[in-house]
Formats: structure tokens, C-alpha cells, sequence
């Protein structure tokens, strides 16, 4: 817990440190690369408005929680609009492997919403299980079986894509 | 991490070389949040200004009644009692001023009852310019 109200200095390195991790976790709820900023500025600035974090225990799990409330909202908004499927690029693939990029990014979308998202908040939001079960509202155990059951489909959907070179890189 | 086996430590060390892409910077709302507050301050203060403008020329109003407001054209009592005095240059330039136009004063003139007297101690213009054509 942050004893002090964070100065905008503070606020803006917290988003340079959290903030890629934050847009993934967006993206993976909102399916949209504007959606999804949108979701994460929409935090930041009314962090900036009113820069208190004292209340929170964890930042980190405030941060990706209230982004994940912003994007959950905004989805309620919009519900009667039409989906529509977004090709934006998601990662920075290693060695310039956008094929690669593309498919991980395909077979993170085409998991379920509540794998995704301990997925995305575990793998690239180094959340603990425990931090997951405080931003998703369920219980670490709950967040640890997610996790494993995602794991595992994407590591079998890859595989079989490519190949078992994949896992042994 | 004991839940995961050697495979999956490898899968995951795979996923993570691909690195979220990071966000656009913020936007910076604070500065046009900075000025629109400015702007409210200034037409805050404007309308106050224009609010005691229009009280206190209400309360000068009421403490001066106007009662032939300039452009509002000769009223009844006016035109009466420009009717019933004769006719000078001062009251012929006073009329002029009181008419809402050019051709109703001079009807006003040119209409004038030929029965006004005027007082001994002032003489009508027209009186003193026909006078002047008889000596001619």
C-alpha cells in the first residue's frame, strides 16, 4: 500500500512499467486494440485527476482491476454495436516472428474470457494467483486450475500448428 | 512454479518472449482541462459583470423614469402640446428630433391649426416670414 498520494511523476512511471501489460489485459477483454487504450487512459487520467492509491493494497492488482472494470463497462456500452474482429497486432514478436505473433495471438482469443484473462494477467501481468483471485473476484485455487487449463490448450493448439520445435526452442 | 512440469516452463518462457506492446502515451488532458477551466472562470465572470450592469441600470431606471424615450415618436400629450404653441425654430428643431421621421414632422408642420395665438412676448416663425413676403 502506498503510504503517500502518488505525485503524477509516479503515476506516469507506473505506467510505463504496467501499462503494456495493461493494454494485453484490456485487449483480451475487449477484443480491440481503441477499445482497449481507451480502457487503460480512461485509468491513468482519472489516476491523474484524483492520484489516490492508498486505499489499495495491491496497485498492481487496483491497476489491472480498475482496467478491467473500465473495459468491462465499455463493453456493456456498446453490447447492441457489432463485434468486429480485430487483426491489430498484440505483441512484439521475438526475431520478427509474425506468424508467430499471430498465432499465439489467435489461439489467446479464441480461448474462453475466464482463461484468457488469468492468462494474460499471470503470463504478462506477473500477477501471483492470489493477486488474480483479488482482481477477478474468486479464489486462487479457482485462478491456478484456470491457468493450467489454458496453458495446456494453447500448448497443444501451437503444437500441433507448428510442431513440437515450438516447446523445445 | 511446482504446478507446471518442465514442458510447460518451456511453453511459457516461450510465450513471454512476445512482448505486449506498450500504449500510446496519455494524453495530455490536464492542459486542455486548464484552459476550458480558465475559459469557465472568464465567462463566470463575464455574466456576473453583464448581470450588475443590467441590475443597476434597472435600479437607475426606476429612480429616472424616462418618459419619451428618443426613437418611441411624438406621444399625444407631445403632440398636443406642440399643437397648441406656435410654431419656432427651436420648437420646429425640437419636433424634428421627436419624430420618428423626416416626412412626419413635416406633416406635423404642415398640418398645424392655423388658430394658435401666438404670446406677446414670442413670435412665430411663419408669422414673421409671411410678414416679411408682405413687404415685399
Amino acid at each position: 500500500m502506498l503510504r503517500k498520494r502518488p505525485n503524477h511523476a509516479q503515476i506516469e512511471a507506473l505506467y510505463r512499467q504496467y501499462g503494456p501489460a495493461l493494454l494485453l489485459f484490456a485487449l483480451a477483454i475487449t477484443g480491440e486494440r481503441s477499445r482497449a487504450q481507451d480502457a487503460v487512459h480512461h485509468v491513468f487520467l482519472r489516476l491523474l485527476d484524483h492520484p489516490d492509491l492508498r486505499q489499495a493494497l495491491d496497485p498492481k492488482a487496483y491497476l489491472f482491476a480498475s482496467v478491467r472494470n473500465a473495459a468491462l463497462n465499455d463493453a456493456k456500452a456498446r453490447r447492441r454495436e457489432i463485434a468486429i474482429e480485430s487483426e491489430s497486432v498484440w505483441f512484439e514478436p521475438p526475431d520478427r516472428d509474425y506468424v508467430g505473433e499471430l498465432n499465439v495471438r489467435r489461439l489467446i482469443r479464441a480461448l474462453p474470457g475466464d482463461q484468457r484473462e488469468v492468462m494474460v494477467l499471470h503470463l504478462w501481468g506477473e500477477l501471483t494467483f492470489a493477486e488474480i483471485a483479488t482482481v477477478l473476484d474468486i479464489s486462487s485455487n479457482t485462478a491456478a486450475s484456470r491457468y493450467r487449463y489454458a496453458l495446456t490448450k494453447l500448448r497443444d493448439a501451437i503444437a500441433g500448428k507448428e510442431g513440437s520445435h515450438v516447446v523445445s526452442k | 512454479m511446482s504446478y507446471l512440469n518442465e514442458t510447460d516452463e518451456k511453453f511459457e518462457r516461450y510465450l513471454k518472449q512476445f512482448r505486449p506492446l506498450a500504449p500510446e502515451p496519455l494524453p495530455r488532458k490536464r492542459q486542455i482541462r486548464m484552459t476550458s477551466h480558465r475559459f469557465v472562470v472568464a465567462a463566470g465572470v463575464a455574466a456576473a459583470a453583464a448581470f450588475l450592469v443590467v441590475i443597476s441600470s434597472a435600479v437607475y431606471l426606476l429612480r429616472n423614469p424616462i418618459h419619451s424615450p428618443v426613437g418611441a415618436g411624438p406621444t399625444k400629450d407631445t403632440e398636443r402640446s406642440i399643437d397648441s404653441q406656435p410654431l419656432t425654430i427651436g420648437r420646429a428643431n425640437a419636433l424634428l428630433t421627436r419624430s420618428p421621421s423626416f416626412k412626419t414632422a413635416i406633416d406635423q408642420l404642415a398640418f398645424r391649426s392655423p388658430a394658435i395665438q401666438t404670446p406677446d412676448d414670442s413670435h412665430s416663425a411663419l408669422a414673421a416670414l409671411s410678414k416679411e413676403k408682405t413687404k415685399l
